[in-house]
Order: structure tokens, then sequence, then C-alpha cells
């Protein structure tokens, strides 16, 4: 009784003080490696894009796939020529200012795969060492992922100061 | 060992009533933690009051919370709220031009610890999360506040800062 | 408790998308118009001979009536601008409002007598009071079956006329796509690169200040008022620059010329905002220095000449 007495206490200490590390996707799930390049040229607007996942989960939902398409091209943007394009969002200093908004865009029930869908037919995985390599094509529709960032007031628009 | 065990338990009883008010708190990465992210709009509540999300750097918790209020009040009267969603007042309060500079004096008093400021100010963390940044100089801190802009700007008709 | 009451409040009202009508600064606009040297070289041009001296100008009217890739291309840009928040000025349209005024009353006349001469885009420009002037050309390039188009694109800001932002490239090569489809491509293509350039260029004007030129001139008729005249062992010249410190942005600008009869002032950022919270034109700006001219010990009159969006002439000694 004493011991379990003691075990509730050291419990009870420890609850109140644990903090969360934004990592995006599932919680707990290791931030998701990937590689994003141009494919192509999109339909306007919309960025054709490559992306590379690496994971250990060979059967990794397409929507993981789509969420990695649309953080890359929010954050990191893509410069093989001849399709470049800059970071939608500015830099990954964006992601961090707005932490608690991606936090619930990018996790499962968040919107952010419904700004891309996959080519059919285009993915591929590879094992490499000890994780598997998923490579697909991907629409990003970024018109519309701009115009709701604008709205969600995550990024500045053309006329958000006047 | 009795006394002990009391004690322990008595403190866990106190920080479970306590959980309530622990805030969520979301850790970013170390590099910036001497960032200056701007003071961003979430709303505004029927009086008229500005709820914004604002950060502040520090050399510890407490100094870079109460920074972040500063930060606050100082956009919300000299730069205007530009970045959120757009609800709130996106001029300033005073739109003097250099006016910092040119009542140098009057807001050093203003904003200095312990200073005027904090009555305009206030932390809403009932329903928000704390953003933290610590690097081996600095703590960067995210709080939500609540700023009363009337109050504000009828002090700087008060002090003859803006014109009745 | 009552925190926390008001604070839901507020979270309902965000939810149900409550908008609160502030003052605001004023909107920018965009115009996009054909460059001259497209105009030029796809023969768009209008010839006139004025006091012996023969300008070759472009004639954007016939461009619009006649060229429908422009007219296209344009109206592409625009629907994308606006998406983005940006309301378009209509090229057509200003060009038709211009041919219905009367063609005396365009031509702006100070009661000195001198006219102000205008180009066909400052016109269009005085006209549509556009903020940001888009200066599109284009050229269709053939290699054996395949064309591909190559375009620039340039942001000039109406009150500097600086380049703000700018873009070019080659689209794709095709063999079938018709030079409309072409150009769309080739223009799109690069665009979000052009919008970020704006972005950075209206986020430096919130910052900053907005950007305009100031000239001050002294009216001859013979009254001996010059720059040089001191009042209280202070030279005019010295009085207007302390007062262009105090009153500018982080006190930036920069007087490029002084001379007896003539003061200029470039790269001056004004605020956003009027001291009462409505937006800051040139005209207010420059009025505040008239205003303070106009007070002992200086009194002197003068008379305010705007031209375009973001330049101003202050006459002094003459209303």
């Amino acid at each position: 009784m004493k011991r379990f007495g003691l075990l509730l206490l050291i419990a009870l200490f420890i609850i109140p003080f644990t903090s969360t590390s934004y990592a995006g996707g599932k919680k707990g799930e290791e931030k998701m490696s990937y590689e994003i390049f141009g494919a192509g040229s999109g339909t306007q607007g919309n960025y054709l894009v490559e992306v590379s996942v690496k994971t250990k989960d060979k059967k990794l939902d397409d929507d993981a796939i789509k969420r990695a398409a649309v953080h890359g091209v929010l954050f990191r943007g893509f410069s093989n020529k001849p399709y470049s394009q800059k970071a939608l969002a500015g830099s990954p200093a964006n992601e961090a200012e707005h932490v608690d908004f991606y936090k619930e865009f990018f996790s499962e029930d968040g919107n952010a795969a419904s700004f891309a869908s996959l080519i059919p037919g285009s993915r591929t995985v590879k094992k490499v060492d000890k994780k598997y390599v998923i490579t697909a094509r991907v629409t990003v529709n970024k018109d519309a992922l701009a115009q709701y960032l604008q709205k969600m007031g995550v990024i500045r628009g053309l006329n958000s100061a006047f | 060992m009795k006394l002990i065990f009391k004690l322990m338990m008595s403190a866990a009883i106190l920080c479970m009533v306590a959980l309530g008010a622990c805030k969520t708190q979301t850790n970013i990465a170390n590099e910036y933690g001497s960032y200056g992210f701007n003071t961003t709009c979430i709303g505004v509540d029927p009086n008229g009051a500005q709820i914004l999300r604002t950060w502040g750097n520090g050399i510890n918790k407490a100094k870079a919370i109460e920074q972040a209020k500063r930060n606050a009040v100082e956009t919300v009267l000299l730069k205007g709220i530009i970045d959120g969603n757009g609800q709130c007042d996106k001029r300033p309060v005073i739109n003097e031009v250099n006016a910092r500079e040119k009542y140098e004096a009057y807001f050093n008093a203003f904003f200095r610890d312990g200073g005027a400021y904090n009555k305009y100010v206030h932390l809403e963390e009932s329903r928000t999360s704390r953003i933290k940044s610590k690097n081996s100089e600095m703590e960067a801190w995210s709080v939500v506040v609540i700023v009363d802009r009337s109050a504000l700007k009828a002090r700087m008709i008060e002090d003859n800062v803006i014109p009745r | 408790m009552k925190q926390t009451f008001v604070t839901a409040i507020a979270l309902m009202a965000m939810l149900f998308g409550v908008t609160a009508a502030y003052g605001q600064a004023k909107k920018p606009t965009i115009m996009v118009v054909p460059s001259e040297v497209w105009c030029h070289d796809n023969g768009y041009t209008v010839t006139t001979t004025n006091q012996g001296k023969t300008t070759t100008n472009p004639d954007y009217e016939r461009a619009c009536k006649e060229n429908s890739d422009l007219l296209n291309v344009i109206t592409k840009i625009g629907v994308l601008m606006s998406e983005r928040g940006l309301p378009l000025k209509d090229l057509s349209s200003t060009i038709r409002d211009i041919n219905r005024s009367n063609a005396e009353d365009e031509m702006t006349v100070s009661k000195q007598g001198s006219e102000l001469d205008e180009t066909p885009l400052e016109r269009l420009m005085n006209r549509a009071k556009a903020d940001i002037i888009v200066e599109l050309s284009w050229k269709v390039t053939q290699i054996g079956p395949k064309t591909s188009v190559t375009y620039t694109l340039r942001g000039l800001d109406a009150y500097t006329n600086k380049q703000v932002a700018g873009a070019q490239g080659t689209g794709p090569q095709s063999f079938s796509a018709e030079i409309p489809v072409l150009l769309e491509e080739a223009v799109m293509e690069n665009m979000d690169n052009f919008i970020s350039q704006l972005q950075a260029h209206f986020d430096d004007l919130v910052e900053n200040g907005r950007e305009i030129t100031l000239n001050v001139r002294v009216f001859n008729n013979g009254s001996g008022l010059s720059f040089e005249e001191e009042y209280d062992g202070e030279e005019l010249t010295d009085i207007i620059d302390n007062w262009m410190g105090n009153n500018t942005v982080n006190h930036r600008y920069n007087l490029t010329d002084a001379g007896e009869t003539r003061l200029s002032f470039e790269q001056v950022r004004i605020p956003l905002y009027r001291p009462n919270g409505n937006a800051m034109d040139t005209r207010y700006f420059a009025n505040q220095l008239r205003k303070y001219l106009q007070h002992p010990p200086y009194n002197i009159q003068s008379k305010i000449i705007t031209k375009g969006l973001g330049r101003v002439d202050l006459i002094l000694g003459e209303k």
C-alpha cells in the first residue's frame, strides 16, 4: 500500500511538468524526414513535386506523403533547375512562430493533406539500410494553400497591412 | 517517515489542484531563443480589447514573459497590429512620426519594470498555450495577452501624447 | 471566471467571422501595361511634332484594340493579382476615360504658364492613380518547328518610378500550342517569385514609410526670396531641412540638390497614417510644410502642385 502510494506520489509530481515538443504528424512520431524536388510544370495554381519520405513503415499512408509535400512547399521550396520555387511561407521560422496552428494543420486530423494529391501510379518503395524510402509525385494546390494560410493569419498577403 | 509521507501527499494534492492552472507549453527549436517574432492578432473581445499572441526575449522565463507583455503594449501604441487574422486595429494608437524618440523620457518611464504599461495588458491563458525557445544565452517566450486599446488611448490623451 | 467568459465570447465571435470596421491605409492598386519596348517592336506607336521636336510614344489605345494576346495576358495577370487582394485598374477603361475627358483638361498648367510635360504613360498613371504599374513585354522565338515565348515583367512603384519587382524567363517550347497559351504559361511560372518581391516592397513600406519626392522651388516674382535668406540666424535651406528631419519616418530623406532657388528632397519616407489615424498622402505631407512656412517668423505663402502619386512641388512665394 505504502509503495503504491509512493509510486502514485511520484507520478503526480511528474505529470504537471511535462511539455510537448513540436514535431508534426502523429503525436509522438519522429519528425518526418523527406526530400522535395520540382518535378515539372504543374497546372496553373499548382506545383508538381517529387517527395521522398524516409520511414520505418513500408505501408505509410498516402496522406502522410501529401503532408510532407505540403510541408516542403511551405517551408523549404525546391531549387532544382528549371523548376525552382521559394518556400511559400517564407522560411522555417514561420513554422516555429505559428507552432500552435501548424501542429493542428499537419496532424492526422488536420487540413494539410487536402491541399495535395498523389499522381496515381507514381508511388515507389525502396529499402535503404533498415528503413524504407517512399517516393511519389504530388500536385500541391499552392494558390489555395496560400489563400487559406492568409485567411488564418499565418502568412502575410499583399494587402495584409492595408 | 510518516510525516514526510504526509507532507508529500499534501504537496501532491496541491499540485493536482494547481494542475488546472498549469499552462500547456510547446518547445520549439533552440535557435529561436534570441529571435524577435512579431505580435499577432488572435481576436478582439466585445469591449474592443485586442487579444494578441506576443513574444519576448530575456535571460530567464520571468523576464522574457514580462518583455512579451511590454512588446504587446508597444506594438499597439506605436506600430500597429499587422499580422494575424486582421481583426485588430492595424493602426497604432500614436500616429505621430518618430513618437518613441520624441517622448523618450515618457516612454522609458512608462515601460520600465513595474511601469504603467502593466495596467493595460494581462495574460489570457485559460485556453491558450505558451511557446518556448531556449538557447545558451537567451530564452524566448510567447504568451497570449489582452491589451486594452481604448484605455491605452485614453491614457495617451490624458498624458498629452496624442491630441483629444 | 469573468475573464474566461470574455475570452469564450471573443473566440465565438472569431468563429462567426466578426470583423471590426477600422480605418485603413490606402489599399494599393495595380495596372498592367505593355512596355514601351514592346509597343515599339510591335508597331504600336504614335509620332507627334511639338515646337519642331518629333517624339514617338507608345499608342496604348491601338495596342489594346488590335492585339488580343495582350488583352488576354493582361486579364490573366489582373485576375491573379485580384485573387491576391490587389485591386486592378483596367488599362482599356482608363484609356476610354482619358479620351472621354476634354483634351485640354489633361494638360495641367500652373499659374506660371508652364505646361507639365506628360508622357502617355504618365498620363495613364495620373488618371488611373494605380500604386503599382506592371510593365509587360514578350517576344516569340521560333527554333525549327518549336515555338517558345520569352517575357519580362517589371513592377514599378508609381510613387517613385522605381522597379520594386521583376521577373523574366522563357516558357516551355512547344510544337503546337497557341501563342496566348505559351505566353500565359511562361508568365504564370514565375508569378509567385514576382509576387513575393511585391510583398517585400509592401513590408518595407509598412515598416519604413512610403517613399516620395518633394521639390521646393522659389517663384521668381521679384520678391527677392531665396533659400539663402536668414531667419533668426538660420538659412531657409536649413530650416526646411530640419523640418524634413523631424517629420519623416526615422528621419529618412535625402537632400540631393540645394541651390538658391531649388531644393530637391528624394527618398523621403512619409508615414502611412496622419496623426488623426486617416490615410496619409503626398499632398497632405507637403501641406504640413506649407503651413509651417506660412506662420511667423517665416510668413511665406506657397502653392502645392502634385504630379502623380508620389511627387510634389512646393512653390514658395506664389499663391
